[in-house]
């Protein structure tokens, strides 16, 4: 009998010990995320003011105001029970994609069991995690996958459909205000906007069909202003400075480290507080 | 006649250049970028700088100051000096003094299309314009909806009209538009204003066609720079090079099939007088490189002042300004974010 009682506290001590130390392991991870993002922020910060060095003024007159978050924070509160009392919450990152893109990507999720590279990339966080448990452990190969294949695509995608039936008719009461008011011609003078390079006239008036498509994915990505990383920038100009774009880049990553300190505080707070309560126990045992 | 200026000059514009060297004389020195760079708070620099021609701007502003603050008080000691000047100026030198602000207007009108694309209200754009570049109907620009409009109902009486070509469209107003019009209306405007510096001839065409011909260098530098990676293509990025500079037009054939860095560098470095600029960076580095090319624009502008009777002295009087306010703004962003270090990437010391 006293054997066996030797035998559980010993377990429990055991089992204290590694919850002691894991919540020090917890600590320890939540401290070096305080860290990076800090200097994350530092570093975007700074690239900031290199780009207001470079072209000048950048604020608040510039955003759209028709924007959409391209980016969501979703709260998920866990669903299996824990060893520890108290509600525990995950946070998870939604990444808006436009229904085109993201109807192709389930279609391609359910065809096969495994989905190409491309699709996975491109499918939304929240899918890819599903299969997981309710809470979402954000590591850094989860958040901080490259999003430049998304952007692109986004920004070629966007100039193939709407975003909404307002939009839509913004777009037709244009085209008519357009059509009313845009018949006949008053002389102007010779110069170059418009028709490009004014040694060639043909050549300036046609353009590559490129930049054409663009354009028009331009002209509705740009009423949105959310569709991920090239919509936001390009509210500051096409040709923006490279410390622009780091500084975008940079924000990013920021958030996303903004949201593993988050998941990493929800994991620590229960697991110190039973450290600390099996220390309490522990004292006047012995 | 070249050379003579001397003789006539000052009976019309020696009063002006006696201005504009008075004000040369206030810039800041490297003693008083020294001073800001020992600041610990913005107001430390607000109370630095009271002591400099910007005292009266800055004495009685509020606390807590922000930066923006700091830069909108001294820029607008750049444009009342230069509207003081430009009010008393003759026909020829009020009409170059002009020239100098095309760019200025160019940008506000940039500004206004792009922010009533995003539905920005007009009166809070307006607050944003450069008071440089200001023009009476500017805040009808609101109410166009593609570049004809644009031209037609806005811009034709102003002084960007002739930048137009004959080609209008009625392609609506978007991001990329916007972009493609803003360069070439400048590559327009760098042209016309190299065109009448000739005309005058003498030092004035001689100091202002080496210091246009870097600013359309510098230009054509940035957007191949900022372009790569964008979907601008090639051929729409060469339409945007001007047709003048040390560049033209064997060094815009190159920098316009560019992709990275290197292969930019590779292109200005061929051209003697920017090898010297691009030695200085490393391999595959460009953050360096505005610094570079403002201390280059301050070096040329400095040694405008050197020669008398011309009309250099202006344009280079408000680029030197321009400057200081860059290293003002510069200094203040990195005291308010406690990163004193990279204070000194950023400053470019005119003297």
């Amino acid at each position: 009998m006293a054997a066996a009682e030797k035998a559980s506290s010993a377990t429990d001590l055991d089992a204290a010990e590694r919850e002691f130390v894991e919540s020090l392991d917890t600590l320890q991870e939540y401290l070096q995320l305080q860290a990076r993002l800090q200097d994350q922020l530092k570093q975007g910060l700074m690239n900031l003011a290199r780009a207001k060095y470079s072209m000048g003024p950048i604020g608040q007159a510039q955003y759209d105001m028709d924007m959409k978050a391209s980016v969501r924070v979703a709260v998920r509160s866990e669903g299996a029970s824990t060893t520890c009392s108290g509600s525990r919450f995950g946070f998870e990152i939604q990444k808006q994609l436009p229904s085109a893109t993201a109807t192709a990507a389930t279609a391609a999720a359910r065809r096969s069991p495994q989905p190409p590279a491309a699709a996975v990339g491109r499918s939304n966080v929240v899918e890819k995690v599903a299969a997981a448990d309710g809470i979402v452990r954000c590591t850094d190969d989860d958040l901080l996958d490259n999003d430049g294949d998304e952007d692109d695509g986004l920004s070629r995608e966007e100039g193939e459909e709407e975003e909404g039936e307002l939009k839509e008719a913004n777009e037709f009461l244009r085209r008519m205000r357009m059509l009313l008011s845009g018949d006949g011609g008053g002389d102007v003078g010779g110069g170059g906007v418009g028709g490009g390079d004014g040694n060639s006239a043909s050549s300036g008036t046609a353009e590559s069909k490129m930049t054409r498509r663009l354009r028009r994915g331009g002209r509705n990505g740009g009423g949105g202003g959310g569709g991920g990383g090239g919509g936001p920038l390009h509210w500051f100009g096409v040709l923006v400075p490279p410390a622009l774009k780091d500084a975008q880049s940079g924000f990013s990553a920021a958030l996303e480290t903004c949201l593993q300190l988050a998941n990493t505080a929800q994991r620590m707070r229960p697991q110190l507080a039973s450290s600390s309560a099996g220390a309490a126990e522990e004292g006047p045992a012995t | 006649m070249y050379g003579f200026e001397m003789m006539t000059f000052n009976i019309k514009d020696g009063f002006l250049e006696a201005i504009v060297r008075g004000h040369r004389s206030g810039l800041l020195t490297v003693a008083d970028y020294n001073n800001l760079s020992q600041c610990e708070t913005l107001d430390d620099i607000k109370m630095n700088l009271t002591s400099t021609d910007y005292g009266a701007y800055l004495a009685n502003e509020a606390s807590p100051i922000y930066t923006a603050n700091i830069v909108e008080k001294c820029t607008l000691k750049l444009v009342n000096d230069w509207n003081y000047m430009r009010s008393q100026a003759d026909e020829t030198l009020a009409t170059f003094m002009d020239y100098c602000t095309y760019g200025h207007m160019i940008d506000n009108v940039v500004l206004i299309v792009t922010g009533t694309l995003h539905e920005r209200d007009v009166q809070e754009l307006l607050d944003k314009c450069h008071p440089l570049g200001m023009f009476d109907s500017i805040a009808t620009l609101a109410v166009a909806q593609n570049m004809r409009e644009l031209y037609r109902l806005v811009l034709v009486d102003t002084p960007l009209a002739p930048y137009f070509s004959e080609n209008l469209t009625h392609e609506d107003l978007d991001e990329m538009n916007i972009e493609i019009m803003r360069n070439t209306l400048y590559k327009a405007y760098l042209d016309d204003f190299a065109s009448f510096c000739q005309k005058l001839g003498g030092t004035t065409a001689e100091i202002m066609g080496d210091m246009l011909a870097f600013e359309t260098d510098r230009r054509a530098l940035n957007i191949t720079l900022n372009s790569i990676g964008t979907e601008l293509t090639r051929e729409d990025r060469k339409k945007l090079y001007s047709n003048f500079g040390l560049l033209y037009p064997h060094g815009h054939n190159e920098l316009a099939i560019a992709e990275d860095f290197d292969q930019i560098r590779s292109a200005m470095e061929k051209v003697p007088a920017y090898s010297g600029i691009f030695s200085k960076l490393g391999y595959g580095e460009s953050q360096m490189l505005d610094k570079l090319l403002y201390e280059e624009e301050v070096k040329k502008c400095v040694d405008c002042f050197e020669q008398q009777f011309h009309y250099g002295v202006f344009y280079a009087y408000m680029k030197l300004r321009e400057q200081e306010i860059r290293n003002v703004m510069w200094i203040s962003e990195c005291v308010a974010q406690d990163q004193k270090g990279r204070i000194s990437d950023g400053i470019v010391y005119l003297f």
